[in-house]
């Protein structure tokens, strides 16, 4: 994925930081168009552990339907501009307000066409 | 010739009712026994992403003047210890007639005591005292309290093991009692599998895995949808399943009622991944073929399977890929159900229950409802599933579980004749 995200702002730094220290990789090696699958070799698990790592750095919960969305870093720092845009948060603020804290969409109740992404394990 | 192994007895504890009785009527009527976590004390549901479970909210501890053990032990164990009183009365076994040293117990246990060991945690870390650490807590929390405690609340001197794989266990704990009968190393086995695990860090972790089914928080009864295009994760569930096995030989002898043959079993691994499932389910398939062979039947003699089924995305997926590859387009006209759909995943217990399903099954030539199949996934269609009770004599039944540490187990039973 060719991102538009700025590498330097404060937020992407902070992504990279995360996931540097989860991949235990050096951030200047991670790029916004690495896949988090294909590129950086992660399954299921582990994407679920590294997206456990964001919402602790952010302080924040990322519902089970806007996962099948993080698949590159790029990806992941355009979802949290999003997310802390819509949480009225300036952009290089990583800690939303407690009000937000916990915020999740609507729940569908019935019927959905589309597969979720997550959810792959055997239990 | 291999020792026959049937079923005499049967013993529930479960969210759609306590005692198989109350359990197969709601079955039959497609109750669903999920409802909302009311709460974890002072914790923030909102907190969870899922805040659902299969809850058993009529379970009653026996009078200690009829039960010494039940107070004694964390509520998985006491599901089992009521499970396993069920089953000894409903095998009509006499235990004062019983050599001790010839009846064994097989638990299959997921979690275990986490009620108490997180009591017993939370209160450490606060207060600081360890000298204040209950002197029962280690004999709660070992694994193996419940096969322990079903020895003694039953005097079963035999064979005594605890089988702990994950959401699969119980289907090993059946299984190695029948190996246990076929080895002569008894001639009874108390075969059980429980757990009660809905417990704030348990389920804290379930939720932090993204396991569960978070979609239908406010519409619980919906949640638990196996095969469906709109499932989108387990639901947790609690409860206990004990079959009280014996060679047939004895159970002639004292003239028992049975339920059915258990005929076969097979246990491998995918050596694969911790908690994902072997996507084009090869391994399980190959579980099918090896319980089949056990038991000395053929895939074209199979008219039953009790799907393990869970909800997960991916895990029915791989469970039908992997009987298709056996089955081929003859699983169309095998009766399928998920008994998960009315009751959660109660991990530990599930095995046993769907063994208890299957075994009810087979007597009663009737089939529970799977709930919520209301829009079936072409991913893994089958078409021998049903929202409504299905009449069908079955002659041969599967049970099927596969759990965490990639693990696969099957059980074959057989009609009785």
């Amino acid at each position: 994925m060719k991102s538009s995200v700025n590498k330097s702002s404060q937020l992407s730094q902070q992504v990279y930081h995360t996931l540097g220290k989860y991949l235990q990789r050096d951030p200047k090696n991670l790029h916004p168009e690495d896949s988090l699958r294909d590129d950086l070799g992660l399954d299921s698990l582990q994407t679920i552990e590294l997206v456990y790592e964001v919402e602790s750095a952010f302080d924040l919960q990322i519902p089970d339907e806007d996962f099948g969305r993080l698949t590159t870093i790029g990806a992941v720092i355009l979802y949290l501009d999003e997310r802390t845009h819509a949480q009225g948060n300036a952009l290089s603020d990583p800690h939303p307000t407690p009000s937000a804290k916990n915020s999740r969409p609507a729940p569908v109740v019935k019927k959905t066409k589309t597969r979720p992404t997550s959810k792959k394990s055997r239990t | 010739m291999a020792v026959r192994v049937v079923i005499t007895g049967l013993g529930i504890v479960s969210p759609i009712g306590v005692g198989v009785q109350t359990f197969w009527k709601s079955a039959l009527h497609g109750k669903s026994g999920i409802t909302a976590i009311s709460s974890f004390g002072d914790f923030p549901m909102e907190s969870y992403r899922s805040r659902i479970a299969g809850q058993v909210s009529d379970f009653r501890l026996p009078d200690p003047s009829e039960d010494k053990f039940s107070s004694r032990v964390d509520r998985y164990a006491q599901f089992a210890l009521a499970a396993t009183r069920e089953a000894i009365q409903d095998s009509g076994l006499d235990l004062e007639k019983e050599p001790a040293e010839r009846m064994g117990v097989m638990a299959g246990v997921g979690m275990g005591g986490m009620m108490m060991g997180e009591r017993e945690l939370t209160t450490l870390y606060q207060s600081r005292k360890p000298h204040r650490v209950h002197p029962n807590f280690i004999p709660t929390i070992t694994l193996n309290s419940a096969s322990g405690i079903l020895a003694l609340a039953f005097g079963a001197k035999g064979p005594n093991l605890t089988i702990s794989t994950a959401c699969s266990s119980s289907i090993h704990s059946i299984g190695q009692a029948l190996q246990a009968i076929r080895l002569n190393q008894a001639d009874v086995v108390i075969a059980s599998g429980a757990d009660a695990s809905i417990t704030p860090l348990v389920f804290g972790g379930f939720c932090s895995l993204r396991a569960l089914s978070t979609r239908y928080n406010d519409h619980a009864d919906q949640a638990s949808r196996p095969f469906d295009r709109g499932r989108d994760g387990f639901v947790m569930g609690e409860g206990a399943g004990t079959l009280i096995l014996e060679s047939l030989r004895h159970a002639t002898r004292r003239k028992a009622k049975i339920y059915a043959e258990l005929a076969g079993y097979a246990a491998t691994n995918e050596a694969y991944h911790m908690v994902i499932p072997r996507e084009d389910g090869s391994d399980i398939a190959r579980t099918v073929s090896l319980a089949l062979k056990d038991a000395g039947v053929s895939p074209s003699q199979v008219d039953y399977v009790n799907a393990h089924a869970t909800s997960t995305v991916v895990g029915d997926d791989v469970e039908v890929k992997g009987l298709r590859a056996v089955f081929g387009k003859r699983l169309n006209t095998i009766r399928v159900n998920a008994t998960k759909s009315l009751i959660g995943h109660t991990l530990g217990a599930a095995g046993a229950i769907g063994t208890i399903v299957s075994a009810l099954s087979i007597q009663t030539g009737t089939i529970h409802p799977t709930v919520n199949y209301d829009d079936p996934d072409p991913h893994c269609a089958l078409p021998g599933l049903s929202t409504k009770v299905q009449k069908k004599s079955v002659r041969v039944g599967l049970v099927n579980a596969f759990g965490f540490g990639s693990n696969n187990a099957v059980l074959v039973l057989k009609k009785f004749t």
